[in-house]
């Protein structure tokens, strides 16, 4: 193993192989009933689990997989945001300064939670939602990776910082530039909780790691990597990408590190063409070989662990079990009643037909066997002697057993996954919108713990972005679009949002939405905000329109609201007083004033009058010259006309400007000028 | 940062803005190809009758044409547009293209008549 000085130095800083082999393979055992448990629940989810049906009888038996939890799960996860918002809580609202930066910290840090999210795998935080819903927690990884995101950057700074006489600083401009074409060096990753193995010291996660199984061609593509170390794996005929290195990430508040071990040593989940690792099976048998590691330094692990119900999975066992398990029987008995239901009407639909046959008529055959059955297609007519009979062998009949087993189960699966008023099922005796209403409300708090732990998942994401931005030393610009907040049009604009570290210290409180209020729930609040604005006989309102905005109809910017109805305000007073009625008539009088007045040609200038060439030199020394003159080319072309007419005149008219001066008279005049 | 006057502030003159812009998409509206207010034609016998009381008289044209510039101002006043903005479209270079055109007309029927040698 050939490590340079940095990968040294975190060589060191991090625990012996020998010791994370011993720890890792502790976390292995330790979360095995948990990561057991995901198996069963994943499995159920995707209908993997197995029917048990009748190998041998009369009839045709079907299984038939109900879905159950993936309806509930589909229910629920519909209920929140795909993306969290952040909301930056301000100390003191009167301070116009501390407005201003709140708001653009929060334009900031939502744009940044959709950046991480593209920039990673996509989907991120939609997918740990289904995973804290459905296990009790989801897992994400965020990490800051400058020297991939801003890749010419990072090597100018660390050309500088080897090189002090290094001529050209990439600085503020285009430094900032730089910065603003490539976005934040921050990325998220999705993480199934099974391969997340954490190492808790009460309720503090000291440590973890987290198993991935990666292919030999990724990793030998990885610059990063060891080679040395993945030099003892045989190249497949695919060229590496059917063979299977597992990776092991260690994480602890400071460091990051990548390890590998022999691969027998690992359990995998072998399919046609794709080779997965078991983390509820697997074993760790040789010690970790050290890949690579770098400095994270935010002072607590990147993973960020979003509880569900109960908070996640701080030990082994966790209270979702017992409801998980619930939910498990219920729907492996839904499954099979469906399963016989189904059965049943296929074999009554698709009936096998008992024919009961004359003795006298059709004889037994020689070889002792009853006759063949006949074959009767489709509309056909078949004759039967008068004691013979054909019918099927299962006649429908109403079973009121399966009817209330099947109702037994949705109760019971309602009330350890939620309501089934929630997925728009009414109740019996629910007759007017109000009470169903009601009763969607009371059902909801059944999920409103999952909303607190999503919440909280949510700030945490949020902190674990701000902490990075303060490691980086220097802002980091998103870019936003949006409606114009002082553009009365309503015209969309794109501009860039720095997040500056000045900004973090201390670090700011954070709150977050997960959950998008329902219109009905809006218009609740709606109501609230109203009446909690009203005057109240001249006491003033209760609250403040700024608290209000932000936490009854939970606003992202209330203050740009504020702005926005300031502006629509005066619009409406403006378009109330008559100035633009006034205005418009004025605009329309200079319009028609000008509209239609002829141009003069050379032509019409040399055939008119020559009185009236005389009366235009005067009126253009006269009365003209104090209401906006008159054309100098006209002048002009009137005083060829008397030139050639051989008349008095001639010359530039006194007290006339050159013809230059009087364009720009003219666009003065224009401009309202004096 | 931005202060509560300074965002009012903002807020008067975007507004502004905007009011300036409905009032121009306004007026291009209404006086797309229209004609101007007052212009009312006169038949061709009255117009040569008017004429000749300015014909060969700078002065008579002097105060045709002040009067003409006059009305217009007027008008404009009357609509309530300040004295500067009537200035920047000129009104007597109006009232002098009118009259230049109907002058030209004029001595070009006169002609045609065979009184087009009084001057020559």
């Amino acid at each position: 193993m050939a490590l340079n000085a940095e990968q040294r130095e975190i060589y060191e800083s991090i625990p012996e192989p020998s010791v994370l082999t011993r720890r890792l393979q502790w976390a292995v055992d330790y979360w095995r009933p948990r990561n057991q448990y995901i198996t069963q629940m994943r499995d159920a989810l995707e209908g993997l689990n197995a029917i048990q049906i009748p190998i041998s009888a009369q009839y045709k038996a079907k299984a038939i997989h109900l879905y159950l939890i993936a309806a509930m799960l589909n229910e629920k996860t519909a209920r929140f945001q795909n993306m969290p918002t952040a909301q930056v809580i301000i100390d003191d609202p009167t301070d116009y300064e501390l407005v201003e930066i709140s708001t653009e910290l929060e334009q900031g840090l939502n744009i940044l939670a959709y950046e991480i999210e593209r920039k990673g795998d996509g989907d991120v935080w939609s997918r740990a939602t289904l995973d804290a819903i459905l296990i009790d927690e989801g897992v994400e990884k965020i990490q800051m990776a400058p020297a991939a995101f801003w890749k010419e950057l990072s090597l100018h700074d660390s050309r500088a910082l080897a090189d002090k006489a290094y001529k050209h600083p990439f600085q503020d401009e285009m430094r900032e530039g730089y910065k603003k074409e490539y976005g934040a060096p921050f990325r998220t990753l999705y993480v199934p909780l099974e391969y997340f193995l954490p190492i808790y010291d009460g309720s503090n996660l000291d440590e973890s790691f987290e198993v991935e199984g990666r292919s030999l061609k990724a990793c030998l593509d990885n610059p990063l990597f060891d080679k040395d170390v993945l030099a003892g794996f045989p190249e497949d005929s695919y060229g590496g990408l059917s063979t299977v290195i597992p990776i092991f990430h260690y994480c602890n508040d400071n460091y990051y590190c990548y390890f590998t071990t022999t691969s027998s040593n690992v359990t995998y989940n072998t399919g046609s063409n794709v080779t997965k690792l078991k983390p509820e099976s697997m074993s760790v048998a040789s010690e970790l070989v050290y890949l690579y590691g770098y400095e994270h330094g935010l002072g607590r692990s990147i993973y960020n662990c979003i509880g569900g119900r109960y908070g996640g999975w701080k030990t082994q066992h966790n209270h979702i079990e017992s409801v998980g398990k619930g939910i498990l029987e219920i729907s492996q008995a839904a499954d099979e009643l469906g399963s016989q239901v189904l059965t049943g009407i296929n074999n009554r639909k698709w009936p096998n037909l008992k024919w009961k046959v004359s003795p006298e008529h059709r004889p037994m055959n020689p070889l002792g066997k009853p006759p063949e059955a006949p074959e009767v297609q489709p509309g056909e007519n078949i004759p039967m002697w008068a004691d013979e009979d054909l019918e099927p062998i299962f006649r429908p009949e109403e079973d009121p057993e399966v009817m209330w087993t099947m109702s037994l189960l949705e109760r019971q699966l309602s009330k350890l996954g939620g309501s089934s008023v929630l997925t728009g099922e009414r109740q019996p005796g629910v007759d007017t919108g109000y009470q169903h209403a009601q009763q969607i409300s009371q059902a909801e708090h059944i999920d409103e713990k999952i909303e607190e732990h999503l919440r909280q998942g949510a700030i945490q994401r949020f902190t674990i972005i701000m902490l990075y931005i303060r490691k980086l030393g220097e802002k980091v610009w998103t870019h936003y679009s949006e409606v114009d907040a002082n553009d009365p049009k309503g015209r969309k604009i794109g501009k860039y949002i720095p997040i500056d570290p000045k900004n973090l210290y201390p670090l700011p409180r954070i709150d977050a939405r997960v959950r998008k209020p329902k219109p009905i729930d809006f218009m609740a609040a709606l109501r609230a905000a109203r009446e909690a604005s009203d005057e109240r006989q001249g006491k003033g309102p209760l609250l403040p329109d700024l608290v209000l905005l932000q936490e009854l109809l939970g606003r992202d910017a209330p203050n740009i609201d504020k702005r926005l109805i300031h502006i629509q305000a005066q619009q409406n007073k403006l378009m109330e007083s008559g100035v633009l009625a006034q205005k418009i008539g004025q605009a329309i009088g200079l319009k028609l004033a000008k509209k239609g007045v002829p141009q003069p040609t050379p032509e019409a200038v040399a055939g008119v009058d020559p009185a009236l060439t005389q009366a235009i030199q005067q009126v253009a020394q006269g009365q003209a010259a104090g209401a906006g003159g008159v054309n100098p080319d006209l002048l002009r072309q009137v005083q060829e006309k008397m030139n050639n007419l051989n008349m008095r005149g001639g010359g530039m008219l006194s007290g006339d400007s050159q013809p230059e001066a009087r364009v720009g008279e003219m666009i003065a005049g224009a401009q309202g000028m004096r | 940062m931005s202060t509560f006057i300074e965002d009012m502030e903002a807020l008067v003159d975007k507004v502004s803005d905007w009011g300036v812009d409905v009032i121009l998409d306004s007026v291009e509206q209404l006086t797309k190809d229209g004609r101007p207010f007052g212009a009312v034609a006169m038949s061709p016998e009255i117009q040569m009758e008017e004429y000749m009381k300015l014909h060969g008289n700078p002065e008579a044209f002097v105060k045709y044409i002040d009067s003409k510039a006059r009305d217009l101002i007027t008008q404009l006043i009357e609509d309530g547009i300040a004295e500067e903005d009537i200035a920047s479209i000129h009104p007597y270079d109006i009232a002098i293209n009118f009259t230049i055109e109907w002058s030209y007309d004029m001595e070009k029927k006169m002609g045609e008549q065979g009184d087009s040698a009084i001057y020559s």
